[in-house]
């Protein structure tokens, strides 16, 4: 079945809705949201999906091209998160890290964030961030980039 | 200034706006070493024709701004009857400081605003007065969503301004950016805009994180995109490339033109702050942006503070109406200024709205409650300025509508219609405006050419 024609044709490239991408990195990092309007209205607002705003009874699409033009917020939110630079939202990245390696700090990443499905060249994008005893600046900015990516 | 003491729900709606500047105080604000500047055009008419057609800004004063401040119908003996201590004085009272500056016989600008005369009377300036939305809701929320939409439509959530983008090609072929809104978040306005984006602060402009190692995460992200899929390859190249666009613009050495002086101090030496001192940052951005010449069409600008329940305060400095109306007006004559020094000010009009007028009766608060009628204000050197347009309908308690507010004799889609068809060289106007039961009706407030 999937090596027929009509299922490869079917097939389109997919980009998380706002909301789905917002919660998928708040959750991925443990994120403890003290104050949901912010992320609404700040984070949502700006990537164009805003709960509840599109007419009834069809919801917001699930299209990229409806979002695929609109980066730079998730790569704002990305960027900012991990390093608690958002307002009412304390991430925890620390926890998981069972080596603090640059391959263990590196598999914690593509474990937490992508399930453990990165491809080797994003995972070795990845490892060429951190040091070889990756600071905690290093750690949250290649958490930024791993929310940022397009795998995310 | 005391901010507006605005009702419930303007609070709500305006906590926006607070939210924003809360998380962007960690942001820094200087640009990488690194970016490529571009060149501030200093004669915009020896690169440009005539034939281009008008970058506009549009300005929104949410809260509900009171047109009879701003636009004072002296000549109506109603007016003084119905405002024991918020009327402007007749220009008239010539020992009296706060008289408002006679416009034409009949209307006057306040105190606050006497910065607008010099372009009034130059024919730069115009204000069309009992003019907006013309459905009766007196509410913040609806009546911002209905005039930013363009029709009165719960269901639409996409703005006039975003779809004559999305209806007209670009200015600029293959300009990364065309819409730019001035705020945190990008407004109604600019919703469905192609290549629109908000832009809360140009000095920090960014994908966010530690500016020290934004070169190496802009690397990192461009080679990761570069190995997507492609449309999501030109996606992430372009928003790197229209944030390297603006960070070109080198904004925090940004020098305004003929001497133009954005949020200056007030009569008595103070400082503006607040939302009135944001727009003035807003409106040298907006210059900036105009003057970089990277293809922006146009600039959205939110302006708060408006909703006047108490204290309105128009004649004291620190008084919400009195420092709008002052930042208003002098960041406007400072936006003038500045663009006309590069005689760039020739494609660019201004067009300021707000979502209602103010109830004609003040309350017992020193303040005025939601109305119905208001002012539209448009700048630039092709309207038709140096006159107050539109049919006047009176302030007699039989005149007003629903009892206490000024009627509407034009609905403000006719003055934003003729400029998108006249200015903005979009004839479709079924699309800007797709209400079947409106038909625009133009004023003659501003040339084709």
């Amino acid at each position: 079945m999937l090596n027929e024609t009509r299922f490869r044709k079917a097939y389109k490239p997919k980009l998380k809705r706002p909301f789905h991408y917002t919660v998928s990195a708040l959750r991925v990092t443990q994120a403890e949201v003290t104050e949901a309007d912010s992320i609404v209205w700040e984070l949502l607002n700006n990537m164009r999906q805003i709960p509840l705003y599109w007419a009834a009874p069809n919801g917001y699409p699930d299209a990229m091209n409806l979002w695929v033009e609109n980066l730079r917020p998730r790569w704002y939110m990305a960027n900012q998160l991990p390093m608690n630079w958002l307002w009412n939202a304390r991430v925890n990245l620390f926890s998981g890290i069972k080596q603090r390696t640059r391959d263990g700090v590196a598999a914690t990443i593509n474990h937490s964030v992508f399930g453990g499905s990165l491809p080797r060249t994003r995972f070795e994008q990845l490892r060429s961030v951190l040091s070889s005893t990756p600071s905690n600046t290093q750690i949250r900015e290649a958490y930024g980039l791993a929310l940022a990516s397009p795998e995310f | 200034m005391q901010r507006a003491k605005g009702c419930e729900e303007y609070e709500f709606l305006s906590r926006r706006g607070l939210i924003e500047r809360m998380s962007y105080q960690v942001l820094r604000n200087i640009a990488p070493s690194w970016m490529p500047t571009v060149t501030y055009k200093s004669d915009y008419r020896s690169k440009h024709g005539p034939e281009d057609r008008d970058v506009l800004i549009s300005i929104y004063l949410r809260g509900g701004c009171d047109g009879l401040t701003v636009c004072v119908p002296y000549a109506d003996a109603a007016y003084y009857s119905h405002r024991s201590s918020l009327a402007v004085p007749r220009p008239d009272q010539t020992t009296n400081a706060n008289r408002g500056i006679d416009l034409n016989g009949f209307f006057a600008l306040p105190p606050a605003m006497g910065a607008l005369k010099e372009l009034y009377d130059g024919g730069h300036f115009l204000i069309v007065h009992a003019a907006g939305l013309t459905n009766g809701t007196r509410s913040h929320f609806d009546a911002q969503q209905f005039m930013e939409a363009g029709k009165a439509d719960k269901a639409l959530w996409t703005g006039w301004l975003g779809r004559h983008l999305a209806s007209i090609g670009e200015m600029r072929a293959g300009s990364l950016l065309r819409g730019v809104g001035l705020s945190g978040t990008l407004a109604l306005t600019l919703e469905g805009g192609p290549k629109s984006t908000t832009v809360p602060s140009l000095t920090d402009f960014s994908f966010g994180g530690r500016s020290e190692s934004e070169a190496m995460r802009t690397e990192w992200l461009r080679t990761a995109y570069r190995e997507a899929e492609s449309a999501l390859a030109d996606a992430g190249e372009n928003t790197i490339k229209t944030v390297e666009l603006l960070k070109s613009l080198n904004y925090n050495s940004y020098q305004p033109g003929g001497g133009a002086q954005y949020n200056q101090p007030m009569p008595n030496g103070g400082g503006t702050y607040g939302a009135a001192n944001d727009f003035g940052n807003a409106m040298r951005a907006a210059a900036a942006i105009i003057r970089g010449d990277v293809g922006v069409e146009a600039i959205h600008i939110d302006f708060g503070n408006w909703d006047t329940h108490e204290y309105q305060a128009p004649f004291e400095y620190y008084g919400p109406m009195y420092m709008g109306m002052y930042s208003l007006a002098t960041n406007l004559r400072a936006l003038y200024t500045d663009l006309q020094a590069s005689n760039r000010m020739a494609n660019v009009t201004v067009a300021i709205i707000s979502e209602f007028g103010r109830t004609v009766q003040q309350n017992g608060n020193y303040g005025t409650d939601h109305g119905h009628g208001n002012v539209v204000m448009l700048l630039g050197q092709n309207v038709n300025g140096g006159q107050v347009l539109g049919t006047w309908p009176g302030l007699a308690q039989e005149q007003l509508f629903e009892g206490n507010a000024l009627q509407i004799t034009t609905d403000y889609r006719d003055i934003i219609a003729e400029v998108v068809q006249k200015r903005l060289k979009n004839p479709d106007l079924t699309t800007v405006f797709p209400d079947p039961t409106y038909t625009p009706s133009f004023r003659n407030a501003v040339r084709a050419s």
